[in-house]
């Protein structure tokens, strides 16, 4: 059994000495606090000067909201970060486009347009595989919403999966 | 370092069983140290020791007490060997991958483990079992379940908030996690504010401190857990009905000085009751025989 002592040493070396620090870099990919900044970048990126951040209740996630306002549209829409194990209906009512038309998006760049109950299970399975070390997706409960007022359809057509992806 | 035992000394027996848990909680302990550490020097992991959560540190200490009593005599089995070098492998896979998520599954799978095999043997060893588990519990089964039934249960905590603030005067409406407080201020309550983590690590604490006390449960644990289930749930829906009232409370019990009396207050709660658990074991002695 000294073996087996050697090896479970040598396991305990490992654990202690060896370390990657790549990961700790993917941790801190997309910050909770600037993701409106992304948000605010792929617009300009997308030719929408037009935008306005704001972070009203103090820099959580999903207290962030970009308001942008496509060309054809007399008001602004929104863009606005969202934890999908939430209720939706409670979420929209704080933000004051209950009554607007919207679209979820975007959990990760290989989910866009699901519904709510495809975005949680979408969820667990990124879970699943950043557990095992197969996916970075950290944010993976967000998703974003995009709520535009009546009569502005267009800003639907937007491609915001570069806030994901980190591409700008 | 602990002392090998002297059971299984020779090149060919197994390892003492023991010495194979005492294995497992030194690997688990130090790839949860070295998971929090920055950097590779001794000063980094000492610092990520002392940083750690204090109740963690209690399940630790208890874990490393209950390994050392266990029965030096009794033999481990190929079974034990296969389990605990898997786990070790796991641990250092995972610990040199960087996945540290993957530390709940582990200590989650050696505690039913140990509890399966500690269930006819040795109480110590159940004990160990029982502390892994409330770990696994506490990283890993707590935050899925929090994951999954999210919406329900920040919902839970929003209506108590609501009924705290109406107890208070302030007729609070509330749209599932959303409470709107009289004066028109509203929070929307998401996992990280709800108080079903801390409950998950109070579970962890009374189990740490009753099991480090004493290897077995009684009757009056489940009435400790009870108590700190709602106390805990209580601090948390003050501190959440007084973000509610306005932005500059909202400011600072959610991320000025309140928010960090609230966590000194909270880590205390939690202590107390783990303490006040495991001092009744003192006054209803045990009376199981060890098989």
């Amino acid at each position: 059994m000294i073996a087996l002592r050697l090896a479970l040493l040598a396991c305990l070396t490992l654990i202690v000495a060896v370390r990657p620090e790549v990961r700790r870099d993917k941790l801190v990919e997309i910050g909770r606090a600037d993701i409106s900044s992304r948000i605010s970048s792929v617009l300009t990126a997308q030719g929408l000067t037009n935008w306005r951040q704001q972070v009203p209740y103090g820099g959580s996630l999903r207290a962030q909201v970009v308001e942008f306002q496509p060309s054809g549209c007399d008001a602004a829409a929104k863009v606005i970060p969202f934890s999908i194990t939430l209720n939706i209906e409670a979420f929209l009512a704080m933000n004051e486009v209950q009554d607007w038309p919207t679209e979820m998006a975007y959990l990760n760049n290989r989910a866009p347009h699901l519904s709510q109950a495809r975005l949680v299970l979408a969820a667990v399975q990124a879970q699943v595989l950043d557990a095992i070390g197969l996916d970075a997706t950290l944010e993976s409960r967000s998703a974003l919403i995009i709520a535009a007022p009546p009569g502005c359809e267009a800003a639907f057509d937007l491609d915001l999966r570069a806030v994901w992806d980190g591409e700008e | 370092m602990f002392v090998l035992s002297s059971a299984g000394s020779s090149c060919l027996s197994r390892p003492s069983l023991r010495e194979l848990v005492c294995w497992s909680v030194l690997l688990f302990v130090a790839a949860r140290v070295s998971a929090a550490a920055d950097g590779l020097s001794l000063g980094g992991l000492a610092t990520a020791f002392a940083d750690h959560n204090l109740i963690l540190l209690l399940a630790y200490v208890a874990l490393a007490s209950r390994a050392w009593q266990i029965d030096a005599s009794v033999s481990s089995t190929r079974l034990d060997v296969v389990v605990v070098a898997a786990s070790a492998l796991t641990l250092a896979a995972i610990s040199m991958v960087g996945i540290v998520s993957l530390d709940g599954p582990v200590a989650l799978a050696l505690g039913l483990y140990f509890l399966s095999i500690g269930r006819f043997c040795d109480l110590s060893l159940r004990a160990v079992g029982v502390i892994f588990v409330a770990i696994g519990c506490n990283l890993f089964v707590g935050k899925i379940i929090l994951m999954v039934f999210q919406g329900q249960i920040v919902s839970v905590d929003a209506y108590i908030v609501q009924q705290a603030l109406w107890l208070t005067g302030d007729a609070a409406p509330r749209v599932a996690n959303r409470v709107v407080s009289e004066s028109g201020f509203a929070i929307s309550i998401v996992g990280a504010c709800s108080a079903f983590q801390n409950i998950t690590l109070m579970m962890l604490a009374v189990a740490a401190a009753v099991m480090w006390v004493r290897p077995r449960f009684q009757r009056s644990d489940l009435l400790w857990l009870s108590i700190g289930t709602v106390l805990v749930l209580a601090l948390n829906s003050i501190r959440l009905g007084l973000m509610a009232q306005d932005y500059e409370s909202y400011a600072y019990w959610h991320h000025g000085m309140g928010a960090e009396y609230i966590a000194v207050a909270q880590t205390a709660l939690v202590i107390l009751v783990a303490f006040f658990a495991a001092q009744a074991s003192r006054t209803d002695p045990p009376r199981e025989v060890a098989a």
